[in-house]
């Protein structure tokens, strides 16, 4: 039994090493042309608009519902932990991404912020070493990539995953086989699995009602959002000033 | 005859030295404001007023909030530039009566989304963190929302010297910047819908955001 399962995480940390391989080759090999920071090109527009009204009606249906009942029904320090749980669950995608974009002062803290919280933050749900003063970072693949130099591609809607861009897509089996939960092999992973899904869709709430209710076309309003908000990630926050530049009108 | 002037000077001096004393102070605050009142007054203003909002929100309520808001806000914010910016391409294309429209509705709008999301107080505070020159003579004043019990929100503000005072022509809210959202969002309604559907949903919005 212990020897299977064994077998089972060698497997897939197999699995890691390839998905890290294989996105490593890629962005080797693809030379995206340069994009107009202010432009997102769309070229499957069609397409995305068909999975955005697929996601829209699995979110209205059921995804939704779902959120708000456990908004209403938690109180809001255990869904903070529920968070906090999740978060340091795929934690060593922050300090695996650290290292490959070269930050390496950065890579140790996030490794500390681990260690620090899934044990004395009991497993994750108390967010021991942002009291510390080591606040949580976000990088992921995608991020990894374009900081490698690689342009974002074209805008992807992906059903179930939601907004992407081609690079960026790399960031769903790279942050698979980073989580903690992907070499776990329980009864519970599944039940975790399903109750991540409802916190992932409760942190977005407020977002989606922004959109909801200013959008006029909320697919666009979605896909300019994504773009810009992952464009502040891969600027660690700090990216160069829009200056609206390409904005103003052409005389 | 020799003293008789004396009087008269004395009486004239009484009456210009507080004179003199404001003209050199409004010359001295000139000055050191360099002209014009500092971009980072036009945001320190809006935000004071939000937070008063904020405050009282709940006995002003959505009307008394817009009233309150609408003065500060008109005054804060380039809104014939943001108008041009947000339709793009579209603008030139449009008679002068209809770049009038667009601009009051926006104005509103903006009003509106203010009123309406500015709704209660618990705690928020401002913080001002830099203000960095921008190309073309704007400037960028960076600053913070911190919320109690919630990560703070970052809100860079551009501003441009517009007839003597300093103007915002965007938000940038956590990266995300409203000029480019709104361009992108109202573009693709005046590709397919045309200028007046683009009235008709704003003004629809206006109204939503007064009943809710």
């Amino acid at each position: 039994m212990a020897a299977s399962r064994n077998i089972g995480a060698i497997k897939k940390l197999t699995l890691a090493l390839v998905v890290f391989g294989a996105a490593g080759l890629l962005s080797a090999c693809a030379s995206a042309p340069a994009v107009d920071s202010t432009e997102t090109p769309d070229p499957y527009e069609d397409w995305n608009r068909k999975f955005y009204a697929f996601n829209d009606a699995l979110d209205k249906a059921i995804l939704a519902p779902v959120a708000h009942a456990y908004i209403e029904i938690t109180p809001a320090p255990m869904r903070t932990g529920v968070h906090n749980f999740f978060d340091n669950l795929s934690y060593p995608g922050v300090f695996i991404n650290d290292f490959l974009q070269g930050k390496i002062e950065q890579g140790f803290e996030d490794i500390g912020r681990f260690i620090f919280n899934s044990t004395f933050g009991l497993g994750g749900l108390i967010d021991f070493a942002g009291g510390l003063g080591f606040s949580r970072n976000e990088e992921d693949f995608g991020q990894t990539l374009a900081v490698w130099g690689m342009e974002s591609g074209f805008y992807l809607d992906l059903p179930f995953f939601g907004p992407n861009t081609a690079r960026d897509t790399t960031s769903i089996p790279a942050g698979m086989v980073t989580d903690v939960l992907f070499y776990v092999e329980s009864a519970i992973t599944f039940p975790l699995g399903l109750l991540r899904i409802v916190d992932k869709r409760a942190s977005l709430d407020s977002a989606i009602k922004v959109r909801d209710k200013t959008a006029l076309d909320p697919y666009v309003f979605q896909r300019e959002a994504y773009v810009q908000k992952r464009r502040f990630l891969i600027h660690d926050g700090n990216p160069p000033p829009d200056d609206l530049q390409g904005l103003e009108p052409i005389r | 005859m020799k003293n008789e002037p004396a009087p008269l000077r004395r009486s004239l001096e009484r009456s210009i030295s507080p004179l003199l004393a404001l003209l050199l102070v409004t010359a001295f605050s000139v000055t050191a404001r360099g002209g014009t009142a500092a971009p980072s007054e036009t945001v320190d203003r809006l935000h004071a007023s939000l937070v008063e909002v904020m405050k009282s929100a709940d006995s002003l309520k959505f009307s008394g909030r817009r009233e309150r808001l609408s003065p500060v806000i008109t005054g804060s914010f380039d809104f014939p530039f943001i108008a041009k910016i947000v339709l793009g391409r579209y603008w030139d294309d449009l008679s002068d009566s209809d770049k009038a429209r667009m601009i009051e509705t926006f104005t509103e709008l903006t009003v509106a989304t203010y009123a309406s999301r500015f709704d209660g107080y618990s705690g928020e505070n401002f913080r001002q963190a830099e203000v960095q020159p921008m190309n073309r003579g704007r400037m960028l004043v960076r600053t913070e929302l911190d919320r109690p019990g919630k990560e703070p929100v970052r809100l860079d503000y551009v501003l441009q010297e517009e007839g003597g005072k300093w103007l915002i022509v965007n938000v940038v809210a956590n990266g995300v910047s409203d000029l480019s959202l709104k361009r992108a969002d109202y573009g693709s309604i005046m590709k397919s819908e045309g200028f007046e559907s683009l009235i008709i949903r704003l003004r629809s919005q206006i109204s939503e955001l007064g009943g809710g």
